[in-house]
């Protein structure tokens, strides 16, 4: 019965071993330099790298959720999807990593559950959603959006002029960013470093809001909180139209200006030239504008 | 009067012999097991098989649980700076496993529990905010409910959580807005509020689709 039952744990043991042992998986194919690139990962890492070859190149480690990895589409519109198995539970390593590289143009639509997303390098237009896995962009694209539930975003965009992210619960701090962009939260905070915007409309539920950027001449800032604080860092020669609201918070101005109108609730400012717009609001958190 | 002197003798005891010898020599038997005292005697029962698999299990079972945790997106990062890890022997095409194409995603089930907070929230217009939330949104699309069990639960006590914020949030604007009903500011984080429980709300829902 004894060495029954030993043989028998260590039979199970071996296979529970053998089930765990990660599985390889590389591709590598043509791509055209301004080819459209599609990934879907539930779990792991999604890790693309901008080369300078019109190529596409795979590694792939496949945890134990995933069942194969589809590549399918044309060198001008390629997608890689791996496939999860049927009725895998949720021990063990499910991960799966992959690590791209791709042409520098190529544009980026990057889909992970709880993936987590990495790209560096790349040109092209970018799209990254994750639900619970963090977004870490640190790319030349212009165009940005990015979307999770509670995973972080990190973005370095020197080149962004159109950015979108959304977030549950996530943080977002963005550095290098100019242009248009628009960010949501509901408990996030959200906070941007940038270089010259036109137009900024932030919006969170509970979380903070911090800017520091440089804003155009007419340039349109709107940022909302119901019980996050709102502060934004503008440089000097700001010229705008100032409207600082909070119902039961503090509310503050570096900016020494003609008040058009104040009251407990509501001051409207008039700085410089006043050809731009900048309106910070809060329910009931402090509103502040800081001059650089 | 005693009762034995009562009892009357059986005849024939007292002609019996007082002694006997046995019938055959026993002492060769005893002595012989005296000689081997551990010979016949229950042995203690062996402790190491079980040591030795009990081993086994925790190591595998250490080792399943603690291998390969995804990298954080840094490390992750780092990694792509380091050299290219050595290709894997083994060089697959795109279809190196079965062909069972169809992808089982689990779609955890909303629990009753959440059922009745979501509809015990003021959920005034969510219905066509809802269904409008989940066809314009790409989170939507992404197969939010595609994780492992755990991390689905996860991800619906976060939202709920963040739910509750928002609703909560809501609330304290629209009585704001009865002291201050014209007050567009307010009028503004109302509907910020009103957005975000209906992208809440209806990444809750999908889940359970």
């Amino acid at each position: 019965m004894r060495p029954f039952t030993l043989a028998a744990v260590l039979s199970i043991a071996s296979l529970a071993v053998h089930a765990a042992e990660p599985r390889g998986f590389t591709d590598h194919r043509a791509m055209t330099a301004d080819a459209k690139l599609t990934v879907r990962n539930v779990a792991g890492v999604i890790e693309v790298e901008a080369w300078d070859k019109a190529e596409f190149d795979l590694i792939a480690t496949l945890g134990d959720s995933a069942e194969k990895i589809d590549i399918t589409g044309t060198a001008d519109d390629l997608r890689v999807d791996v496939k999860s198995r049927k009725n895998h539970s949720s021990y063990g390593d499910g991960d799966t990593r992959l690590k791209l590289r791709v042409p520098v143009g190529a544009s980026l639509n990057l889909d992970g559950t709880s993936s987590d997303i990495v790209v560096r390098g790349t040109k092209g237009a970018l799209t990254a959603r994750s639900v619970s896995g963090d977004v870490d962009l640190a790319v030349a694209a212009r165009q940005i959006t990015v979307q999770t539930v509670s995973g972080d975003v990190r973005l370095d965009t020197p080149a962004a002029r159109e950015t979108k992210l959304n977030t549950v619960s996530g943080d977002t701090d963005v550095k290098g960013a100019s242009g248009v962009l628009t960010a949501e939260s509901v408990s996030g905070d959200l906070q941007l470093e940038g270089g010259v915007f036109s137009q900024i409309e932030l919006k969170s539920v509970s979380g903070d809001i911090g800017v520091r950027a440089g804003f155009a001449a007419d340039a349109k800032v709107k940022a909302e909180s119901l019980s996050g604080d709102v502060r934004v860092n503008a440089p000097g020669s700001l010229s705008a139209e100032v409207t600082l609201k909070t119902f039961s918070g503090d509310k503050h101005s570096d900016f020494d200006a003609a008040r058009e109108a104040s009251d407990s609730k509501r001051t409207v400012l008039k700085i410089g030239e006043g050809r731009g717009q900048v309106s910070l609001t809060s329910f009931s958190g402090d509103v502040t504008l800081d001059k650089q | 009067m005693n009762p034995q002197q009562q009892e009357t003798p059986v005849p024939g005891l007292e002609a019996l012999a007082r002694e006997r010898q046995p019938s055959r020599d026993l002492w060769a038997g005893i002595e012989m097991r005296i000689a081997q005292p551990s010979r016949g005697r229950r042995r203690e029962p062996a402790v190491w098989p079980y040591a030795l698999a009990a081993s086994v299990c925790l190591a595998v079972l250490a080792g399943v649980l603690l291998r390969g945790q995804p990298p954080a997106p840094r490390e992750a990062a780092a990694l792509q700076t380091a050299q290219r890890e050595p290709e894997p022997a083994v060089r697959y095409d795109s279809h190196p496993y079965s062909n069972t194409s169809d992808e089982s995603l689990a779609a955890a089930e909303l629990s009753p529990r959440t059922l009745r907070m979501l509809r015990s929230e003021s959920l005034d217009n969510a219905p066509a905010l809802v269904a409008e939330r989940a066809e314009t949104s790409g989170l939507m699309k992404a197969t939010y409910s595609a994780g492992s069990g755990r991390n689905a639960r996860s991800q619906q006590a976060i939202l709920r959580a963040n739910l509750k914020l928002v609703s909560q949030a809501e609330r304290e604007v629209r009585r704001a807005l009865k002291t201050d009903p014209d007050s567009t500011s307010l009028q503004s984080l109302l509907v910020v509020a009103q957005e975000k429980r209906a992208v809440i709300t209806a990444l809750l829902v999908h889940e359970q689709d």
